[in-house]
């Protein structure tokens, strides 16, 4: 499961699932965007589990 | 005498099907239905009715039930069932419930258990889940038959909430528990079951028996209660944005939702775009989706979208 934010304010996170991997009610294979509200249940299984989420990348120059 | 607002289960009538009719083996099914299950298994599909078992229900507005394939071992600790997970505790607890459904049996004389269980949020350090035995049907049969159960759901006074929110009381239909977790006895089982007209309403003083079925409102109604948590759309951006640079687009949903959702995209194309696309800030009424231009001049992208905010 790969967990990384797509923007520096860190308000949401992108999730690739691959098959067999669960998270909150999201199943793989699956990419996913995951807002940091702790009512989602995406977000708080994250917070829940301590996953690490990977810092923003900005796009690279074309 | 259909009146709209006894009942607190949603798509009761399992008509509301946005993920499609299956079948499906774990997860989401019909909107709001969830399969539990650990060591079991099952494949639940939607399937339509014909007019025979209407005219054994004896309603027409039976169009679509709900049916679960279903195989429970041995192992200890195996079930599968079916939930709905009706949002905030309090709505429910300290009142007696009476949950009433249609089911038949297309193959085995399975029994169901039903059981409520409080779940009380997420963050901090919220109260243990409470589950509470229901009841439990006889042996179903092949003749579409309403059974009901009622029972006391336990008061919430005392309990410590999650600070995330989040809390809610799971009903629970079993099909197979051969250690007795939550079905009331059931233990292990195999069939097929078909259910539908699901109802939970609150037992008013004296009332043993469940009231007609409240079918959830129109067709309309039935679908916005399913979108407070979970939607499906589609997202059309049609700019002219400067080279490489990020283009976006607002979706609006048809109703508020839970929860701030997590989304997902599927049939995405577009044109003159580098990279993919994200969707970038999202709230309970709409997402903003983005995508960089490949070059200057008209850029478009387009994509289904799903947003879930199921508990």
């Amino acid at each position: 499961m790969d967990l990384i934010f797509t923007n520096p304010e860190q308000t949401t996170i992108k999730a690739t699932l691959v098959e067999g991997e669960v998270l909150g009610n999201m199943q793989g294979p699956l990419e996913c965007f995951i807002p940091c509200d702790p009512a989602n249940k995406e977000y708080s299984e994250i917070l829940e589990q301590s996953l690490a989420v990977a810092d923003y990348v900005p796009p690279t120059a074309a | 005498m259909n009146n709209v607002g006894r009942s607190y289960i949603h798509n009761g009538l399992f008509n509301v099907q946005q993920r499609g009719v299956g079948s499906f083996t774990t997860g989401y099914t019909a909107d709001r239905w969830v399969i539990a299950l650990s060591g079991d298994t099952v494949s639940v599909t939607v399937v339509a009715l014909p007019d025979s078992d209407r005219t054994q229900i004896g309603d027409e507005a039976a169009l679509t039930v709900l049916q679960d394939v279903f195989t429970g071992i041995a192992t200890a600790n195996s079930y599968n069932a079916i939930l709905q997970k009706i949002e905030n505790v309090r709505r429910i607890s300290g009142k007696t419930v009476i949950i009433s459904f249609w089911a038949k049996a297309i193959s085995g004389t399975p029994r169901i258990g039903v059981n409520a269980a409080q779940n009380f949020g997420t963050g901090g350090s919220p109260s243990a889940t409470v589950s509470t035995p229901i009841g439990a049907t006889a042996a179903l049969t092949t003749t579409w038959t309403r059974y009901s159960v009622s029972g006391a759901v336990p008061s919430a006074t005392g309990k410590t909430f999650g600070t995330s929110g989040g809390d809610y009381t799971q009903v629970g239909f079993w099909f197979s528990d051969v250690s007795n977790i939550s079905g009331n006895g059931i233990g292990q089982q195999s069939g097929t079951i078909q259910l539908w007209g699901v109802q939970l309403e609150i037992a008013q003083p004296g009332q043993t028996l469940p009231t007609p079925l409240d079918y959830g409102g129109s067709p309309q109604q039935q679908l916005a209660q399913c979108q407070r948590f979970y939607l499906t759309g589609y997202v059309d951006a049609n700019q002219v944005p400067g080279a490489a640079s990020i283009f976006s687009q607002m979706a609006f949903f048809p109703v508020t939702m839970r929860a701030t959702p997590t989304i997902a995209t599927s049939g995405f194309t577009s044109g003159n775009t580098t990279g993919s696309l994200v969707a970038y800030s999202t709230n309970v009424q709409a997402v903003k989706f983005g995508i960089s231009s490949a070059a200057a001049g008209p850029a478009n992208f387009q994509a289904n979208y799903t947003a879930s905010a199921d508990l």
